[in-house]
C-alpha cells in the first residue's frame, strides 16, 4: 500500500494521526475505493490459486491430489470468493473512485457509511477465508442448498464461516447500494441530467437498485440458516416441517440479480471504454439507458430458470424460459450498440481498448449458452453440468472479469496518476484471450458428454474424450494465470516507475478526465457546471477547454475567507463497528456467548458515537487551477 | 506484440496442418463418451437433443452475423495514420435500434414455442396403469429402485423394459440429488420431503451409465448407477426370478444389489 499512498497522497492527514491512522479512518471515497481494489485483487488471487488446484485434479481422471473433502471446499470457497471477495467488490472499488468524479460530487452522499460498507467487507471476508485454519472451509457450494449445509450433513463450523462471513460482507453490500442510490440521486454537479449521466453512472446507478431489492433475502436466508445451525430452529428441517426449497427459492431471487449486479457495471465501463477510443459518443445513449433498466427489471423475474429440474412442471418452467429468454432481448441491444459506436470512429487499440473490444465476442458466447439454458427441456441435460460451468465463466470471466480490466487499464491512470505498460498489457491481453478460450470452451463439450459439476473425479471409464478436454482446460487455466502474471507485474513496475499520465491521458469524455490525476481531495476546486452528455468532451471541442464553475464568482476583496472547501472528516468508528461484528461472529460460530458479548458491545458502542459525535468537517484549500 | 508476429511466422504451417487433420479425422473419439447427451437412446433423449440442435444452429447464425459486423468494424475503422477525415457524427439510428431489437425478439418468440412444446411433451405424465411404476430414492451416496407393483427392490440398477414408457416418482432419504442418465433422459432432482416426477423410455436394449448431478457430499462424485433395459420378455424373466429370490428370503422384497459402476 506504501507505493500507492506515495502516488496517492491526496488526504491532507491531520497532524496527530499516523500513516495506518490515515486509512483506517478514512472517508474519501478515493481511498476507499483503492483499499477495495486492493483487498479484492488479493481475494481474486486467492481464488485463483484454489481454482488452479480444481484444474490440477481434475487433469487425470481418478487423480488423487486433493482428496474429495477437500476437494469440495476447494469448489465451494472458489466460486464464494470470486463472486462475493473478488469481482463485486472490484466493480465497487471502481465505482468508489469513478463515479462521484463522473457526477462532479466532492464525495459520497454518506461517507462514514461507505467506510462502514468498506471494512465489514474486508472483515467479512478476512472472517470467511479464516476458515481455512478453524476447522475446515465451507463445502456445500456457493449456492450452498439446504439441506446439505444443516447441521446433520455438516457438522463443521464451515457453513457458520460462510453464514457469518457472508452476512457481514452483505451488510457492507447493502449499505453501498444505499450509499450510491442517494449519490446518485442528489449529489450531481448542477445540469447534469440523469439523461445526461454518464453510462458507468446508469449502471451503477441501477446495480444499486438491484442491489437493494437482491440482497435482503439473501440476509433473510443466512438468518434463518444461522437460526437453524446455531439455535435450533427448524426452517429448512422437513423432520419438523421445514421446508428444504425455501432456501433455493430465496437464494436465486437473491443470486439472478446478483449476477446482473456483477455484469451491469462491467457494461458502463465496456460503453465508457469504446466510446472514448472510438473518438465516438456512444451509439443509441437512450437505448442503452432503457436496456440496463429492463434488464434489472427482468432480473427478478427468471430465478426458477435456476431451478428447472426442480419438478414443478410445464406451466413454472415455460413462465420462467420465457421471462430469461426475454432478456436476452434487450442485452442484444447493447451488444448491437456497442458495434455501432464503433462504426464510423476511429478505434484505437489500447489495452483497455482490446479488453473492451475482446468482450463482446465471450460475452455473446456466454449470452448464447444462457439462451439455450433458458429452454427449459434442454436445460434438463445442461443442469449441473460442465456445461452450466462453462456459460458462467463465459459471462463472468469474458464479460465481468474482461470488464473490471478494461476499467482497469483505462481508470489506473485516474486513481494513481500514473500509465499500465502498455507492451506488458498487451501480453496480458493475448494471453487471457487464449488461456480462457481453452480453458472454458472444451467445458460445453464436457457437459454435453456427461459430466457432472462439483465432482471431485471422474473415472478413465468415461472415455477418451472426457479425459482429454479436461487436460486441455487444465492446460487452458495455467495459461490464464500466466497472463495474471504479466498484469500483477505491470500493477507492481508502474507503480514504482511507471509513466506519468496528466490528467486526460486518453482525450475522454467524462468529467473525471477533467481534473488532476489522482485527483484532490476535494475533487473539483470549484463544482462544475454541466453543459451536455459527454460533459468533459462538451467543454474541450465546444468550450475553451476548461470546466465552468456552477459557483458565484468569488468577491475579489474575501478571496481568502471563502475559497477553502468543507470535507467531511474521517472516523475510526466505522472500522470499529466492523470489528466488534466480526468479533460477535466467531463468538456465534464457536459458542462463545461471552465473545459475542463482548463484540456487540463494541459494535453498538462504535455506532452510537458515530451517530452523536457530530462531523466538525475540515477546510480544504485547493493547489493550483487544473480543478477549474 | 513483435515477439507473436515473429512465433507465428516461424510456425511450422505444414505440421500444424499435420496435427490438425490427424485431431479432426479422430473427432468421433472427441466427442463421444460412455454417458454422453450426443448419443440419445430413447424418445426423451431424443427430443432434448433436437432441441439443443436447433438452438445451437440459430445461435450459430447469430454469432456469426454478429461476429462480422464486430470484425467488420474494427478493421475497417481503426485509426489510421495520416487519416485526416472526421469521425462519424452518429449518435443513433431509431430504424436500426428498432430492427435489432425486434429480429431478436421473434427468434426468441419462435424459441419459446418449441421450448413450450417440448417442455410439455415431456412432463405428460404416461398412464400409470399401463406403464412400469419406480419409486427412485437417492441416498449419500447410492441410489435405491423400488417397484411397489412388484415387490422388488433394487440398488444401484435400474431394471426397465425397452419400448415401454417407465413412470418414475423421485424422493430423497437426505440431501437433495439429480437422477440424469444422459442418454436416456435430462435430469429431475430428488428433494427429501417432496415427490418429483419424470418418465423415460429406452429404444434399444443395453444398459446406460446414470450418475447424481446434484452435489451431495463428499461422495457425490461416486454415486452411479446403470439402467439395465432388457427386452420385454427377458424384463419378465429377471422379474419372475427376483419375486422368486424374494419369496425363498420370506420377505416381499426382493433386494438386488448391483456391483457399483466403476469408480476411479
Ligand atoms: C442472455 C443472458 C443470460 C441468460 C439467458 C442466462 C441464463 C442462465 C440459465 C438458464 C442458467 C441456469 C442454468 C442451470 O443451472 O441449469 C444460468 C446460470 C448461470 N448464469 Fe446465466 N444467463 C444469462 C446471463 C448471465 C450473466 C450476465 C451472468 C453473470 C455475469 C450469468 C451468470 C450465471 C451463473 C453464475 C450461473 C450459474 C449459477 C450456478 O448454478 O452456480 N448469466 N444462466
Ligand atoms: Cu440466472
Ligand atoms: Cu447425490
Amino acid at each position: 500500500m506504501a507505493a500507492i499512498a506515495e502516488v496517492v497522497g491526496t488526504e491532507p492527514r491531520r497532524h496527530s494521526q499516523s500513516y495506518l491512522m490515515g486509512w483506517l479512518t478514512t472517508a474519501d471515497h478515493k481511498r476507499i475505493g483503492i483499499m477495495y481494489l486492493l483487498a479484492a485483487t488479493f481475494f481474486f488471487a486467492v481464488g485463483g490459486l484454489e481454482a488452479l488446484m480444481i484444474r490440477i485434479q481434475l487433469s487425470s481422471p481418478g487423480n488423487t491430489f486433493v482428496t474429495p473433502a477437500l476437494y469440495d471446499q476447494l469448489f465451494t470457497m472458489h466460486g464464494t470468493t470470486m463472486i462475493f471477495l473478488a469481482v463485486m467488490p472490484l466493480f465497487i472499488g471502481f465505482i468508489n473512485c469513478i463515479v462521484p468524479l463522473q457526477i462532479g460530487a466532492r464525495d459520497v452522499a454518506f461517507p462514514r457509511l461507505n467506510a462502514l460498507s468498506l471494512w465489514l467487507f474486508v472483515l467479512g471476508g478476512i472472517l470467511l477465508n479464516s476458515s481455512w485454519f478453524l476447522g475446515g472451509a465451507p463445502n456445500a457450494g456457493w449456492f450452498n442448498y439446504a439441506p446439505i449445509s444443516l447441521t446433520p450433513f455438516n457438522p463443521g463450523p464451515g457453513i457458520d464461516f460462510y453464514d457469518i462471513g457472508l452476512q457481514l460482507a452483505g451488510i457492507g453490500t447493502l449499505m453501498t447500494g444505499v450509499n450510491f442510490i442517494a449519490t446518485i440521486i442528489n449529489m450531481r454537479a448542477p445540469g447534469m441530467s440523469l439523461m445526461r449521466m454518464p453510462l458507468f453512472t446508469w449502471t451503477t446507478f441501477i446495480t444499486s437498485v438491484l442491489i437493494l431489492f437482491a440482497f435482503p433475502p439473501f440476509t433473510v436466508n443466512l438468518f434463518l440458516l444461522m437460526f437453524d445451525r446455531l439455535m435450533g430452529a427448524n426452517f429448512f428441517n422437513i423432520a419438523k416441517g421445514g421446508n428444504v426449497l425455501l432456501w433455493q427459492h430465496l437464494f436465486w431471487i437473491f443470486g439472478h440479480p446478483e449476477v446482473y449486479i456483477l455484469i451491469l457495471p462491467a457494461f458502463g465501463i465496456i460503453s465508457e471504454v469504446i466510446a472514448t477510443f472510438s473518438r465516438k459518443t456512444l451509439f443509441g445513449y437512450d437505448s442503452m439507458v432503457l436496456a440496463t433498466i429492463a434488464i434489472g427489471f427482468l432480473a427478478f423475474t427468471v430465478w426458477v430458470h435456476h431451478m428447472f429440474v426442480d419438478g414443478f412442471g410445464p406451466y413454472v418452467n415455460s413462465l420462467f424460459a420465457i421471462t430469461t429468454m426475454a432478456i436476452a432481448v434487450p442485452t442484444g441491444v447493447k451488444i448491437f450498440n456497442w458495434i455501432f459506436t464503433m462504426w464510423g470512429g476511429k478505434i484505437k487499440f489500447t489495452t483497455a481498448m482490446l479488453f473492451a473490444t475482446g468482450f463482446i465476442p465471450l460475452f455473446v458466447i456466454g449470452g448464447i449458452s444462457g439462451v439455450m439454458l433458458a429452454m427449459a427441456p434442454a436445460d434438463f441435460q445442461y443442469n449441473d453440468s460442465y456445461f452450466v460451468v462453462a456459460h458462467l465463466h463465459y459471462v463472468l470471466i469474458g464479460g465481468s472479469l474482461m470488464g473490471v480490466l478494461a476499467g482497469a487499464y483505462y481508470w489506473f491512470p485516474k486513481i494513481t496518476g500514473r500509465l499500465l505498460n502498455e507492451t506488458l498489457g498487451k501480453w496480458h491481453f493475448w494471453l487471457l484471450m487464449i488461456g480462457f478460450n481453452v480453458t472454458f470452451f472444451p467445458m460445453h463439450f464436457l457437459g454435453l458428454l456427461g459430466m457432472p459439476r462439483r465432482v471431485a473425479t471422474y473415472s478413465a471409464a468415461m472415455g477418451q474424450a472426457v479425459a482429454f478436454w479436461n487436460l486441455v482446460a487444465t492446460i487452458g487455466a495455467f495459461i490464464l494465470a500466466i497472463s495474471f502474471l504479466f498484469f500483477f507485474y505491470n500493477l507492481f513496475k508502474t507503480l514504482r516507475s511507471g509513466e506519468q499520465a496528466g490528467p486526460d491521458p486518453w482525450d475522454a469524455r467524462a468529467l473525471e478526465w477533467a481534473i488532476s490525476s489522482p485527483a484532490p481531495v476535494y475533487n473539483f476546486a470549484k463544482t462544475p457546471l454541466v453543459r451536455g452528455r459527454d460533459a468533459w468532451w462538451v467543454e474541450k471541442t465546444e468550450g475553451d477547454g476548461h470546466l465552468r464553475s456552477a459557483e458565484p464568482e468569488a468577491d475579489p476583496h474575501e478571496e481568502h475567507a471563502h475559497h477553502g472547501i468543507h470535507m467531511p472528516t474521517g472516523s475510526i468508528y466505522p472500522f470499529l463497528i466492523a470489528l466488534g461484528l466480526m468479533i460477535a461472529g466467531y463468538g456465534a460460530i464457536f459458542g462463545l456467548l461471552l465473545l459475542v458479548a463482548i463484540g456487540l458491545v463494541l459494535a453498538f458502542f462504535s455506532i452510537h458515537r458515530m451517530i452523536v459525535d457530530e462531523d466538525p468537517g475540515e477546510i480544504v484549500q485547493p493547489v493550483g487551477g487544473d480543478g477549474e | 506484440m513483435r515477439p507473436v508476429k515473429r512465433f507465428v511466422s516461424r510456425l511450422k504451417w505444414p505440421a500444424v496442418l499435420g496435427i490438425l487433420t490427424v485431431a479432426l479425422s479422430g473427432c468421433g473419439n472427441y466427442f463421444s463418451s460412455r454417458a454422453s447427451v450426443l448419443a440419445p437412446a430413447g424418445p426423451v433423449a431424443s427430443r432434448e437433443l433436437s432441441l439443443i440442435q436447433i438452438s445451437l444452429y440459430i445461435m450459430l447464425v447469430i454469432f456469426v452475423v454478429v461476429m462480422g459486423l464486430w470484425g467488420f468494424a474494427l478493421i475497417r475503422y481503426r485509426a489510421r495514420r495520416n487519416d485526416t477525415s472526421a469521425v462519424s457524427a452518429s449518435t443513433g439510428d431509431t430504424r436500426l435500434e428498432i430492427l435489432w431489437t425486434v429480429v431478436p425478439l421473434l427468434i426468441v418468440i419462435y424459441l419459446t414455442v418449441l421450448t413450450v412444446q417440448t417442455e410439455f411433451y415431456l412432463t405428460r405424465r404416461p398412464n400409470p396403469t399401463t406403464s412400469l411404476q419406480v419409486s427412485v430414492t437417492g441416498h449419500q451416496f447410492f441410489w435405491q429402485f423400488d417397484y411397489p407393483g412388484l415387490g422388488i427392490s433394487t440398488i444401484h440398477n435400474l431394471y426397465i423394459p425397452v419400448g415401454e414408457k417407465v413412470n418414475l416418482t423421485l424422493t430423497s432419504a437426505d440431501v437433495i440429488h439429480s437422477f440424469w442418465v444422459p442418454e436416456l433422459a435430462g435430469k429431475t432432482d430428488a428433494i427429501p420431503g417432496y415427490h418429483t416426477y419424470m418418465w423415460l423410455e429406452a429404444s434399444r436394449a443395453g444398459s446406460y451409465f446414470g450418475e447424481c448431478a446434484q452435489f451431495c457430499g463428499v461422495g457425490h462424485y461416486n454415486m452411479h448407477m446403470t439402467v439395465i433395459a432388457l427386452p420385454p420378455a427377458q424384463f419378465q424373466t429377471w422379474v419372475k426370478s427376483m419375486q422368486k429370490k424374494g419369496a425363498a428370503s420370506g420377505t416381499a422384497w426382493a433386494l438386488e444389489r448391483g456391483p457399483l459402476p466403476v469408480s476411479s
